[in-house]
């Protein structure tokens, strides 16, 4: 209860504040909002896990709130500025997630989970496309198909993060639940970003082709390679101030994409080839679970500050709907793509909600097909941010509850005849 | 265009990254391991360029400032306020007049806006280099209140004394921090400072003080009323970021601009040696450099050619204290 009076309070200092003073410049008034993203976000985000939710959604709310579109407690300009933090955030958990991924899981999975994400993807992707598809041309939109390809691909995505986020909340480490939910999201990550590469080929953008799009794929993958090589040279041979090293190596990664190299695909790889090619595996993990919590709050806060909510709330039963289809669709692909009955069973709430990796596509949409865009753009973030208030939570629930389950389960087995 | 510049950023990070990899085994006091990350600094001032780029990255220069002020106040535990003795006041007293020393001598030949945030720059010592002294408390004690006084000498020319004022009432937000020290995990508490060291300095901007005083006294109210072993945790883990981002702000703002300043240097370091050798003899070359605080002083003014002039002015003074104390053995 303290933590939601202290978030009032500071909301309300954050009111007084804008009416009695006009921040001097530009840059005062981005050192103010990011001054209150950080403590309201921080003491929403504690209320919520007092309450038994994560951090995340308490995170996401506070944007919302903080949002200019909402109660005017911000301007633009200064959100605006700090996305370059969100692209930070977006390289550090896309290392994060490829750190994830570790060849002894994928070795004794392997097979299984690959046929298991393409089972779940190519279903998913069929149910909603077909909603998308029937929306659009009701709402007689130019070019329904095209844009019905583009959801169905975007809404496949299930956020790494997240998952990452909610089973280190969860206190249940290392089960084989939270591993596969895990590793299916980031290959659904790398799926979807080669399918868009080529979507966006296919479907005609600035002029690049299928060729130029391998390339691109194939030098993003060796970049990550390299990056990942560099880590572990710096941590073997310097070793020191590894927050600030990594705050460097994220915002230059993220420059990446002025070459046409993929930020985020760089990020996965170099975390996969430190988790799995050199020493430096655990080190590394240690460092990124210091700082992850810093980084969440200010992803989640930032992105969803920028959130314009009465048009989300226009198209809202659309991406009930949509949400609905996604669900269902996936139990489907779990129970066609796996026999392990507890995954069957809890798997489809770890996978319903969207990746941070959505919000960068949704822009490059936005900006190649303006025609369809818009409308992609806001039902996207309607889905994410429905998703994050209670999947999170859903999820965690799953975890904890499949875990006993498992362990159950397990018990019955050994003390069988 | 932009593409390039993410090759030269890349390639820069190689180099940086590889110079400290040469140069990591041989810090001592000379700090190899901050000049390549002034020198990535300026190397981005180049590459990026722009009004956009640099409001991008204000939150990085004021919090840098924030941490410069916050770092040094949380040095002022009860502990070591309970060896503040009357001399050691006196000595901190007489050393801050150096400010006075100096303003006299610059305002003859700079606008009050150079002479004296310059007089704060070069009559403040270096904090770290301060402590390194092993035996004897009073030049550290009595140095370290010369930099209080100072900081405020500096605020009340810049800002008057209703700047001193506000300062110490925008520190009392350290007050709510210290409650949360031991029910929260160690880096939840600096998230929470963090957020807290922005809303102070963002407050100091707006009702026209300085971060670096309103910084100090939130530091210096977390580490009196708070446990020791919380503060001198806090203390530890910020030094090296806050350093670093401290040089890397500087660089980002290098212009050499007016060269000629470069002669008051000359003059500054045998007028710094004697001034402090009446006071504390053989320690008084523990005076000569200056530190954290200075460049943070100096990237508060905004104006970059003090601010390329105070950093380079960093490096040297750092050779010249090095030589002199390995030179001379002067051992403490």
């Amino acid at each position: 209860m303290v933590y939601l009076i202290l978030s009032a309070f500071f909301t309300f200092l954050l009111f007084l504040v804008r009416r009695v003073v006009v921040p001097p410049s530009v840059m005062v008034d981005i050192v103010l909002s990011l001054a209150f993203i950080v403590i309201i976000g921080f003491f929403l985000g504690k209320f919520f896990e007092l309450l038994q939710f994560p951090a995340i959604s308490g995170y996401l709310i506070a944007g919302l709130i903080l949002s200019p579109y909402s109660f005017g407690l911000m301007n633009f300009e200064p959100l605006n500025n700090l996305t370059f933090i969100t692209e930070i955030a977006l390289v550090f958990i896309a290392i994060q997630s490829g750190m994830e991924m570790k060849m002894s899981f994928l070795k004794k999975h392997g097979r299984g989970i690959i046929k298991l994400t393409l089972s779940i993807a190519c279903v998913t992707f069929i149910g909603v496309f077909t909603a998308s598809l029937l929306f659009f041309q009701r709402i007689s939109l130019e070019t329904p198909l095209k844009a019905a390809i583009l959801l169905g691909s975007l809404l496949i995505l299930k956020s790494p993060l997240s998952t990452i986020a909610v089973i280190k909340e969860s206190g249940v480490k290392k089960t084989e639940m939270g591993d596969t939910i895990l590793a299916i999201a980031i290959l659904k990550d790398i799926i979807v970003i080669l399918l868009f590469a080529m979507l966006i080929s296919l479907f005609g953008g600035e002029g690049s082709s299928i060729i130029l799009s391998i390339v691109e794929l194939i030098g993003s993958l060796a970049v990550g390679i390299i990056v990942g090589g560099l880590v572990a040279l710096y941590m073997r041979h310097v070793n020191v101030e590894m927050p600030v090293f990594i705050f460097i190596l994220a915002f230059l990664v993220s420059q990446f994409r002025f070459i046409h190299i993929d930020p985020l695909l760089v990020s996965i790889i170099t975390g996969f080839f430190i988790q799995n090619f050199t020493f430096a595996g655990e080190e590394f993990q240690k460092v990124l679970d210091n700082i992850s919590p810093a980084i969440y709050l200010l992803f989640f806060a930032l992105v969803h500050a920028l959130t314009d909510v009465h048009a989300i709330i226009k198209v809202m039963p659309i991406v009930l709907i949509l949400i609905g289809v996604k669900w269902l669709f996936t139990e489907l692909g779990l129970i066609i793509g796996t026999k392990d009955p507890i995954i069957k069973k809890f798997g489809s709430v770890g996978l319903i909600n969207q990746s941070g990796l959505s919000l960068v596509l949704v822009l490059i949409i936005e900006s190649t097909f303006p025609e369809i865009g818009g409308i992609i753009k806001v039902i996207t973030i309607g889905v994410i941010i429905v998703t994050d208030l209670f999947a999170p939570a859903m999820f965690k629930h799953a975890l904890v509850k499949a875990a006993k389950e498992r362990k159950r389960s397990r018990g019955k087995t050994s003390s069988a005849p | 265009m932009k593409g390039y510049f993410a090759i030269i950023l890349f390639v820069v990070a190689v180099s940086f990254f590889s110079a400290r990899v040469v140069f990591e085994k041989k810090r001592g006091f000379f700090r190899f391991a901050g000049l390549e990350i002034y020198i990535l600094g300026v190397i981005l001032s180049f590459v990026f360029s722009g009004q956009d780029f640099f409001t991008s990255l204000c939150p990085l220069f004021i919090l840098a400032l924030a941490f410069a002020g916050f770092g040094f106040g949380i040095q002022f535990e009860k502990g070591i306020l309970k060896e503040i003795r009357a001399k050691s006041f006196l000595y901190g007293f007489l050393a801050s007049l150096n400010f006075f020393i100096l303003f006299f001598v610059l305002h003859f030949f700079y606008p009050m806006n150079i002479a004296i945030p310059l007089s704060a720059i070069f009559s403040i010592p270096s904090s770290s280099i301060l402590f390194s002294i092993k035996k004897g408390k009073r030049p550290v004690i009595a140095g370290e209140l010369s930099i209080v006084l100072i900081l405020i000498y500096y605020t009340v020319a810049i800002y008057g004394f209703k700047g001193v004022l506000l300062s110490v009432v925008f520190g009392l937000a350290g007050f709510l921090i210290i409650p949360f020290e031991r029910i929260l995990k160690k880096m939840e508490v600096y998230i929470l400072a963090l957020g807290f060291l922005l809303l102070v300095a963002s407050l100091s901007q707006m009702f026209n003080t300085s971060i670096i005083l309103s910084a100090f006294f939130m530091g210096f109210v977390v580490a009196f009323f708070s446990k020791p072993r919380y503060s001198s945790a806090m203390v530890g883990r910020i030094e090296q970021p806050l350093f670093l981002s401290l040089l890397f702000s500087s660089g980002l703002f290098f212009q050499l601009g007016n060269i000629v300043i470069f002669a008051f240097l000359i003059a500054y370091i045998p007028i710094r040696f004697l001034f402090t050798f009446l006071l504390f003899k053989r320690k008084s070359i523990f005076f000569i450099p200056i530190g954290a605080l200075s460049i943070a002083l100096s990237i508060e003014t905004k104006i970059p050619y003090l601010i390329t002039f105070t950093a380079i002015s960093y490096f040297i003074l750092l050779v010249v204290f090095e030589f002199i104390y390995r030179g001379e053995k002067w051992y403490t």
